[in-house]
């Protein structure tokens, strides 16, 4: 794992994706997919391009959502996951209920979210921020346990304080685990934003990507749809990118070559 | 909720690329003298496919000699994709999707249109400042609706609505129980009927005192089957008109019924909505033509509306997106029109 | 300067296995002792008791610094093991200085400590590097250096080039050979290489096992301890009698 990218990195992607554009186009064409079913590269382009007024204030607002909601859940996940590990009662009583949580659906919960906390950004957000926080509660408490146990029993030698162990050993021993969490929550986060706006994202000029989604599919606008799809991805991929630039900074120090 | 979960189940059709139209044709072909046909609803079982159930259940198609298969529908069902793309034979869908799926490319054309009159509508609590429609949409309100459902662009046409916020229709009644402000879109007989039995009173907005007021619950069938089997298409039509007759006179079996398949909704509430929908399932049209009965008439004033709306570019001939054949009134519940 | 150790019934069981039964040893002031026998005879055991890392069932361990008894944690003690136990995302510098900083000692002082150490073990160059940037070798050095940071007044050592190649563990040998001349802390070595016993060591003592107990206990004589004496007549004698001690330990113990 190198921490720099080389023209390699980007270039053999973009071959990927253009190829399979094309592949697509030609696939639409030649088996005379009907727009309804899938459109072609080439009209979701188009509506890209024409709905890029509205498309460009919708990905701003799901973005918002998902990079607040990101944050709660990465602030939170490593407070939560800290405390489960402070005490063996905490984590053997709460820790297997954190993985219970993370079994409920989305889907189910998201129209109790807009209930609980009214419509608009404050359930979206918390929509968002519920399905990442469990990755990195779940990441941070196997990251703290993952400490060596010689290196403890090192500790136990030099008569180190529970807060020395923890701020000398056993945090910086979960980072990698941590970084690995926080990346599978920066994807969770944008598909938690998004379904969190399918049941309580405002409509209308306002309306963020999960909505737009929404209303164009009940008219059959596949191709508007597959652009608020393709948006909703690079917002995902952004803000994965962003963090795994952090974390391979933060990881300098513990990759061997 | 419907169109909602219908809209996820259609990106995941979509994404899948599930085969190509009348490349897969299903189960049409006849066995044992009978023909066996699949009929996709796009909702579970609920007053607003009683006579659909009510002809299954009084045998009607077997006495057309159809082996008619219902698939439940709920969340997750793309009816209108899964019946343009021939993955079934019939499907329920809404009026106005017929016309509009015309612009992806997708030919569905109408066989029966079960309401003659939109049961969609705007609820409020009984409690609501807001009298009328007019009211409400001049309002600051929150509305939890499909913002471009056709009756809603109708309502902002005519009433500007530019005040309103709009959220997510997520579907769920709780969402509207617990708030005591918000307006949410419904089907008449659907939502009101269960929020009353909590004991939960609401004013209901039809979709038709918006002016806008098209067929609802059609049942639609891809273009080719249709130029291909007009019989199987009559007969299907006549089962269903036998069908929905008996439900009117009679709903209580078929609801029992339905009300076992469906456990989200009780007999008792089934049995008020029959009572409610029953009106918006006879018109004019109905008194001479049979239920389920259209016009091109109609279609093309739908047409026309949605046209004027935006919601369509499309102009097909009226004649060609639905097929009716006068059924016979009937007379006695059980003689067979012929 | 130095502490010595006595040690008197050490008695330690794992469950059903009597580990140590009543073993008894004395380690005088800056003396080098080293334990040799069979796997599992029990001599792990006991060094870890000698550092407070296993609480024994029954006996006493007693330390006496300038004849004067003095508890276990006072007593200056340090901890070698096999593995360098190193903190992966530190440099060596921060890891030799793990002690002192645990120990509340300033920065400056103790990154001065810290280098110095280094200097000593000869891995000087090596302090801003990462522990995977090192080679076996020098990272067993690195873990020598935190050892003797806090100025031990007794250096247990648990096998520690065991993972070591051979040339490697002639070389980490001498030097801590000469660390020893040097500083003169008491030592106990823990090793299952008779060579390096007797190379290192002014006693060696081969333990039988189940229970842990001494059945020789060896001198070592050499007029001198370098690359050459490795091969003279008095190592080769030293090593041939404790690998006969050992095997009639072996032997007794499965009779």
């Amino acid at each position: 794992m190198s921490s720099r990218i080389g023209w390699r990195d980007v270039l053999a992607p973009s071959i990927t994706v253009v190829a399979l554009l094309v592949l697509w186009e030609v696939a639409v064409r030649a088996f005379a997919i009907p727009e309804y079913l899938l459109p072609s590269p080439r009209q979701v382009a188009a509506a890209l391009w024409e709905g890029r007024g509205p498309l460009a204030l919708a990905t701003l607002r799901t973005a918002g959502a998902t990079v607040a909601g990101f944050a709660i859940a990465a602030v939170m996940g490593i407070a939560l996951g800290s405390v489960l590990t402070l005490s063996r009662w905490l984590e053997r009583g709460v820790y297997p209920l954190t993985l219970l949580f993370q079994m409920v659906p989305l889907v189910a919960i998201a129209p109790l979210l807009a209930i609980w906390l009214g419509n608009g950004a404050p359930a979206v957000i918390a929509s968002s921020a519920v399905v990442a926080v469990f990755p990195v509660i779940a990441s941070t408490v196997s990251g703290l346990r993952s400490a060596d146990p010689l290196a403890r029993e090192l500790f136990r030698l030099y008569n180190a304080s529970r807060w020395q162990r923890w701020t000398r050993l056993e945090l910086p021993a979960a980072v990698p685990s941590v970084v690995t969490g926080l990346r599978v929550a920066a994807g969770l986060a944008t598909i938690g934003a998004i379904v969190g706006e399918f049941v309580a994202g405002f409509g209308g000029d306002v309306a963020p990507l999960g909505m737009v989604i929404v209303t164009n599919l009940r008219e059959f606008h596949t191709d508007t749809v597959f652009a608020a799809v393709a948006l909703a991805a690079v917002v995902g991929f952004t803000i994965y990118a962003l963090v795994s630039l952090v974390s391979s900074l933060a990881l300098a120090r513990y990759l061997p070559r | 909720m419907r169109h909602l979960f219908a809209c996820i189940a259609a990106v995941a059709l979509v994404a899948c690329g599930s085969g190509t139209p009348s490349s897969s044709t299903p189960a049409s072909a006849p066995a044992t003298g009978s023909e066996r046909v699949r009929l996709q609803l796009n909702w579970v079982p609920e007053p607003e496919f009683g006579g659909i159930y009510a002809a299954e259940r009084e045998g009607f198609f077997k006495d057309e000699g159809l082996e008619v298969e219902l698939l439940k529908g709920g969340p997750g069902i793309a009816a209108p994709q899964l019946a343009a793309s021939g993955q079934v034979d019939f499907a329920v869908v809404g009026g106005d999707q017929v016309l509009t799926l015309r612009d992806a490319k997708g030919e569905l054309v109408a066989v029966f249109a079960s309401f003659q009159s939109d049961p969609m509508g705007i609820m409020v609590h009984e409690a609501s400042p807001y009298k009328t429609i007019e009211e409400l949409w001049k309002s600051d309100a929150t509305v939890a609706c499909e913002t471009n459902l056709p009756f809603v662009a109708m309502l902002n046409r005519r009433f500007g609505g530019e005040r309103l916020k709009f959220v997510a229709h997520g579907g769920s009644v709780a969402q509207f129980a617990a708030n005591p402000a918000l307006a949410q879109q419904c089907f008449v007989f659907a939502e009101p009927v269960t929020l009353e039995l909590q004991k939960i009173p609401t004013r209901v907005f039809t979709s038709s005192t918006s002016g806008y007021d098209p067929y609802n619950v059609v049942v639609a069938a891809r273009a080719e089957l249709v130029r291909d089997k007009p019989e199987l298409v009559d007969k299907l039509a006549r089962a269903l008109s036998r069908g929905w007759k008996s439900y009117l006179a009679n709903p209580g079996p078929t609801n029992e019924r339905m009300a076992a398949l469906n456990p989200s909704m009780t007999k008792e509430a089934m049995d008020l909505a029959a009572a409610k929908q029953a009106a918006l399932l006879q018109s004019a049209d109905t008194e001479r033509l049979g239920l389920g009965a259209m016009t091109a008439e109609r279609w093309g004033a739908i047409a026309a509306q949605l046209r004027e709306l935006g919601k369509l570019k499309a102009e097909p001939d009226p004649a060609t997106v639905f097929r009716w054949t006068p059924v016979a009134p009937v007379t006695d519940g059980r003689s067979t029109p012929r | 300067m130095s502490v010595s150790i006595e040690i008197r019934n050490a008695t330690k069981r794992f469950g059903e296995v009597r580990v140590l039964d009543g073993i008894s040893l004395d380690v005088a002031a800056g003396e080098f002792v080293a334990l040799i026998g069979p796997s599992g005879c029990g001599k792990t055991t006991l060094l870890r008791a000698v550092g407070g890392l296993e609480a024994l069932d029954a006996g006493s361990i007693a330390y006496r610094a300038d004849g004067a008894a003095t508890a276990a944690s006072a007593a200056g003690l340090s901890f070698c093991f096999q593995e360098p136990r190193l903190l992966p995302w530190r440099s060596a510098l921060d890891n030799v200085a793990l002690p002192l900083e645990l120990a509340g000692v300033a920065t400056a002082e103790r990154v001065r400590q810290a280098r110095e150490a280094l200097d000593r073990m000869r891995v000087a160059d090596a302090a801003e590097r990462l522990p995977h940037e090192l080679s076996g070798g020098m990272r067993m050095r690195v873990a020598m250096a935190r050892a003797i940071v806090t100025k031990p007044q007794a250096l247990l050592l648990d096998e520690p080039f065991g993972a070591l190649d051979e040339v490697t563990r002639y070389e980490l040998d001498e030097e801590l050979l000469a660390l020893h001349r040097r500083e003169r802390f008491t030592a106990i070595l823990v090793t299952h290489s008779l060579p390096e016993a007797v190379f290192l060591a002014d006693r060696v003592e081969v333990l039988a096992p189940r229970p842990a107990r001494v059945v020789k206990t060896e001198r070592v004589a050499l007029a001198a301890r370098d690359d050459a004496s490795r091969t003279s007549d008095a190592f080769n004698a030293h090593v041939r009698s404790i690998s006969d001690a050992l095997h009639r330990a072996i032997c007794g113990s499965a009779a």
